[in-house]
């Protein structure tokens, strides 16, 4: 059998052959390819291609479903043969949409888009009390928290959610962004969230700043981060 | 028909599933369905034929029977038996959709209605989206003052009022419910209409705060509908299944609404039409209601294209030829040209495919009275129309559409297209308006 490559590996991913990636992860492991190379080149350079062949209509919402379903197991393989400096996650997300908010299209894109380009995300659903955002971002160890709102009755809970953090004292330990239809850069900075973006292509840049990742020369430019609150959060971080 | 208390079985003792999985097997069983009843969307033929109109009906009970419904809190899947949905499909075409809502000198009806019937659609008309309270009233009564309109489809919501935010599920949205309500009825007073019918809540949205708008003097069986939609792809919660059986016990009308989502799960016209017929019949099976509005939008949410016009069309003519359903869809251009003359023009594309498509009411109706009454206008002018020529016209505005869309600009306020104190369209505005109809006429729509 011949040697395996990341560009197999690659290949498996876009092509969304799951067993095939997972068994080919499996065998570089064991013939010694290097775990970064099969984590960056690999699986996620192939679910670039996804998110690229979605961009030009060649794939579809099921096929962005099937990306993560063939990258999961396959990142969670190669994750404990990663050396610890190893930049394997751009960061960790949880998002959902409001309390009172059904709408789960809009932020199962951004979803994607996220997992296409590197975040952790985990989706929490729709419906979503505030202190549940914040439970569940204290499990997975989130960087950001990700309010989907939609209505005039269901944008109030995003302010809500902030205020929990503020009252519980966790408000600097997580990034607060917020996206929908009605939602505006200039809603989320009266509500001093850390963030909006217009559409799921504008969250990857917009979460690659809040966790301090450099961002790409032609980076979608329609989202707002809070300058403000990253600015004190770099003078507080000096501090301690 | 299938017992709403039946739904309580099936919701507790389905399939386990994941969210996920449920999606990519809808999404793979539609694929299937429309390569083997070989479905194809032809953009040049937006008004389909009557074995694309049957095929998608087949291909669409059969991914209901497939796939069923997932339930989103229970995370099972309700499953039917093909016999059932075959029976719903038969109970519903053995009896016709005629519903009566407003009362006395305001009646209006909502119709099963093929596409070749010579009588218009019922202008269900808007007054949709959001408002602001300091013109709320007169943006309603812009409306209800038309003689041409029936009923209010679904009044705007609130985003605030005073100092008061709605917040789903709390005091503050029952609070701006009632004030909605309150000038609900003052925007029939002053257009001298107080019977008429007031369609869906706009602000409320949960189960308790449609509760609490119930009752006299607010929202009874004869004014209002109550939304009790399926989630698109196929899902469904205990709130659907409350508000359903809630109607059932009042005699409420359910408003029932099948969206499916052009390059989501479903890829193009052909999967989202299909998508389409299988959520109607999944709300026929348990809210038991006559009437039935088709969203087919696109995942960036925008519609009123040629591919959103043949999805509609399939799934109209598929209810058309085999349910007795009251057919319906909201008329209005993309949000970007709201109250400007493109958005008038995608509203006659959509008036020459739906009209001829078995279309029975118009649920919105543009964004202002005028843009209603004129809409009305056309949908009388579509009835005289053919298949065919109904299609040549479509294709000629929407050629029209192409050429004006990429200056879409942004959409008018209503304070800037309506005098607040008169209550009239202002001069610009309409002149405007006018000379849409005027071009209308000129590329051949049939005006009397
Ligand atoms: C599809 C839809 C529905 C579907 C939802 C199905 C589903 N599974 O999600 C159904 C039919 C169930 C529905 C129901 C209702 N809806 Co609705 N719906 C829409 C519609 C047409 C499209 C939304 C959509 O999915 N777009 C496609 C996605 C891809 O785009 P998107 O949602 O904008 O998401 C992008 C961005 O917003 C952003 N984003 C989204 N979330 C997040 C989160 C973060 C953190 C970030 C950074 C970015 C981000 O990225 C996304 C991807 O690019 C919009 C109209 C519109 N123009 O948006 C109305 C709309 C949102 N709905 C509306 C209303 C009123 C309702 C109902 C109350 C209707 C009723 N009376 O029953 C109910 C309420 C249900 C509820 N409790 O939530 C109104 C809201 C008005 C308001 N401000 O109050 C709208 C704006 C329609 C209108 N113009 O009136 N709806």
């Amino acid at each position: 059998m011949d040697k395996v490559t990341v560009e197999a590996i690659k290949d498996a991913v876009w092509k969304l052959e799951k067993q095939k990636a997972c068994d080919l992860v499996q065998r570089g492991l064991a013939e010694g390819l290097d775990p970064v190379a099969m984590l960056q080149q690999g699986v996620i350079a192939g679910l670039q291609v996804v998110g690229e062949k979605f961009g030009a209509r060649e794939y579809f919402l099921a096929e962005l479903v099937m990306g993560g379903k063939v990258s999961e197991p396959c990142i969670e393989l190669i994750t404990p043969h990663l050396p610890p400096s190893t930049e394997g996650r751009a960061g960790t997300v949880v998002i959902g949409a409001v309390t009172g908010d059904l709408h789960t299209i809009g932020y199962g894109l951004v979803s994607t888009q996220l997992e296409l380009n590197g975040f952790k995300v985990h989706k929490i659903g729709i419906n979503i009390p505030s202190m549940q955002f914040i439970e569940k971002a204290q499990e997975f160890g989130a960087d950001i928290i990700g309010l989907s709102a939609f209505l005039v009755t269901t944008i109030p809970y995003c302010p809500e959610v902030i205020a929990y953090l503020q009252d519980m004292g966790l408000r600097d330990r997580y990034k607060v962004i917020i996206g929908g239809t009605e939602t505006t850069a200039a809603k989320a900075e009266a509500m001093d969230a850390d963030g909006w973006a217009l559409n799921a292509v504008s969250a990857v840049p917009l979460c690659r700043r809040l966790v301090n990742k450099p961002l790409a020369a032609n980076a979608p430019k329609d989202w707002w981060a809070n300058e403000k609150r990253l600015a004190g959060a770099g003078q507080q971080g000096a501090a301690r | 028909m299938i017992p709403i208390m039946d739904f309580q079985r099936r919701s507790v003792t389905g399939p386990v599933m994941q969210a996920d999985d449920f999606d990519l097997e809808f999404a793979m069983k539609v694929r299937a369905l429309v390569r083997d009843y070989e479905i194809r969307y032809d953009p040049a033929q937006l008004i389909v034929d009557d074995r694309t109109a049957d095929a998608v009906f087949a291909a669409g009970l059969e991914l209901l029977a497939g796939v069923g419904l997932y339930h989103m809190e229970t995370r099972r899947v309700v499953r039917y038996e093909r016999a059932e949905l075959e029976q719903i499909a038969q109970e519903s075409r053995a009896r016709p959709a005629d519903v009566t809502l407003g009362r006395g000198r305001d009646t209006m009806f909502l119709r099963y209605r093929r596409g070749s019937d010579a009588w218009a659609p019922t202008n269900y008309a808007g007054a949709p989206t959001v408002a602001e309270e300091a013109w709320f009233i007169e943006y309603v009564q812009s409306f209800v003052q038309e003689p041409s309109v029936a009923g209010i489809g679904i009044p705007p919501g609130l985003a605030r009022l005073g100092n008061i935010e709605p917040k789903a599920g709390t005091l503050s949205e029952v609070a701006v419910g009632l004030w909605e309500q309150a000038a609900l009825q003052e925007a029939l007073r002053r257009a001298g209409r107080p019977d008429l019918n007031l369609g869906l809540l706009g602000t409320v949205s949960t189960f308790g705060g449609t509760l609490a708008m119930m009752g006299p003097g607010l929202r009874e069986a004869w004014n209002t509908q109550i939304g009790i939609h399926i989630l698109p792809e196929q899902k469904l919660d205990w709130s659907r299944l409350l508000l359903a059986q809630y109607c059932q016990n009042r005699g409420i009308e359910p408003w029932q609404s099948s969206m499916s989502c052009l390059g989501g799960l479903c890829r193009d016209a052909a999967d989202t039409a299909v998508g389409m017929v299988a959520n109607a019949l999944g709300q026929l099976s348990y809210a038991h209601g006559a009437t039935m509005s088709f969203f087919p939008s696109h995942l960036d949410g925008t519609w009123a294209t040629r591919d959103s016009h043949w999805a509609f069309s399939a799934a109209a003519r598929a209810c058309e030829r085999h349910l007795g359903l009251a057919v319906g869809t909201s008329i209005s251009g993309i949000v970007p040209s709201w109250r400007t003359p493109l958005s008038l023009l995608q509203s006659a594309a959509i008036v020459a495919v739906y009209v001829p498509s078995g279309m029975s009411y118009s649920w919105i109706s543009g964004h202002t009275g005028l843009e209603a009454r004129l809409i009305n206008e056309m949908m009388e002018a579509a009835t005289r129309l053919s298949a065919g020529q109904a299609n040549e016209l479509a294709q000629r505005i929407m050629r029209r559409v192409d050429e004006l869309l990429p200056a879409a600009r942004e959409p008018l306020p209503f304070p800037q297209a309506y005098d607040l104190k008169t209550v009239t369209p202002l001069p610009d505005y309409e002149a405007g308006m006018l000379r849409v109809r005027d071009e209308l006429a000129a590329l051949g729509m049939p005006y009397r």
